[in-house]
């Protein structure tokens, strides 16, 4: 079961499991993002590299118009892998 | 357990269920249950996008002592070594990155062991996660 939809003040909110079945719905949610947005991972249990993936892509395509994601509210677990894969080098994470 | 899937995303569902069902019944806490499915879930789509060979890969669980040992069975499979892939680097900034190559980086580090053998056309990867100290 995963889910992607837009909270009330603009962010981005992510629950369930983002497995690699999930991630073209991400993409199509993502593409038209044209300014700086916090996606809210209070309801994610998980993700893969696939979901990874996606938010790299976002993150490159929004910086080159001086805009980025902030990812917020990461469980214990995406938090580990997060930091293993170095996105806290390139995300802002709180 | 051994459980056949069919080399497509469609057959995750189903996998995360075997898992969640073995993790139950074994009682893994919650970081060794995300290890498993993570490092599962990134080695079969592996398989799914660049295996070729048979539709069906088997994955079998098993506790052995203090250890949870996964292994993947992929019949006529090409070559691929998952273990002799370069090394990721982390550190890269956002603007050097590129899509790919961090899956089986996550895949390395959240599990103890990797070992991967090709022997009579059948790809074989063997995943070993201590349970105890983790």
């Amino acid at each position: 079961m995963f889910d992607i939809r837009k909270g009330a003040n603009g962010e981005i909110l992510l629950s369930g499991r983002l497995d690699a079945s999930h991630v073209e719905r991400v993409r199509d949610e993502l593409k038209s993002l044209d300014t700086s947005c916090r996606v809210d991972f209070t309801s994610l249990d998980y993700i893969s590299s696939a979901g990874m993936g996606v938010l790299l892509g976002t993150q490159k395509r929004l910086a080159d118009r001086g805009h980025s994601l902030t990812l917020v509210n990461l469980n214990r677990h995406i938090r580990e892998i997060f930091r293993i894969a170095g996105f806290d080098n390139v995300f802002s994470i709180e | 357990m051994v459980r056949s899937f069919k080399r497509d995303l469609s057959s995750l569902e189903p996998l995360f269920e075997f898992t969640g069902d073995f993790a139950a019944t074994q009682r893994f806490d919650d970081a060794i249950t995300f290890a498993m499915n993570l490092a599962i879930e990134e080695l079969f789509t592996n398989m799914v996008k660049y295996g070729g060979g048979d539709d069906i890969v088997s994955i079998g669980l098993e506790v052995r002592g203090d250890d949870l040992v996964i292994e993947f069975v992929h019949p006529g499979a090409g070559e691929f070594d998952p273990t002799a892939t370069a090394p990721f680097d982390a550190a890269r900034p956002l603007e050097a990155r590129e899509p790919g190559g961090v899956g089986l980086h996550l895949v390395r580090s959240v599990m103890d062991e990797v070992a991967y053998e090709h022997t009579n056309g059948d790809a074989r990867v063997t995943l070993v996660k201590h349970l105890r100290g983790a």
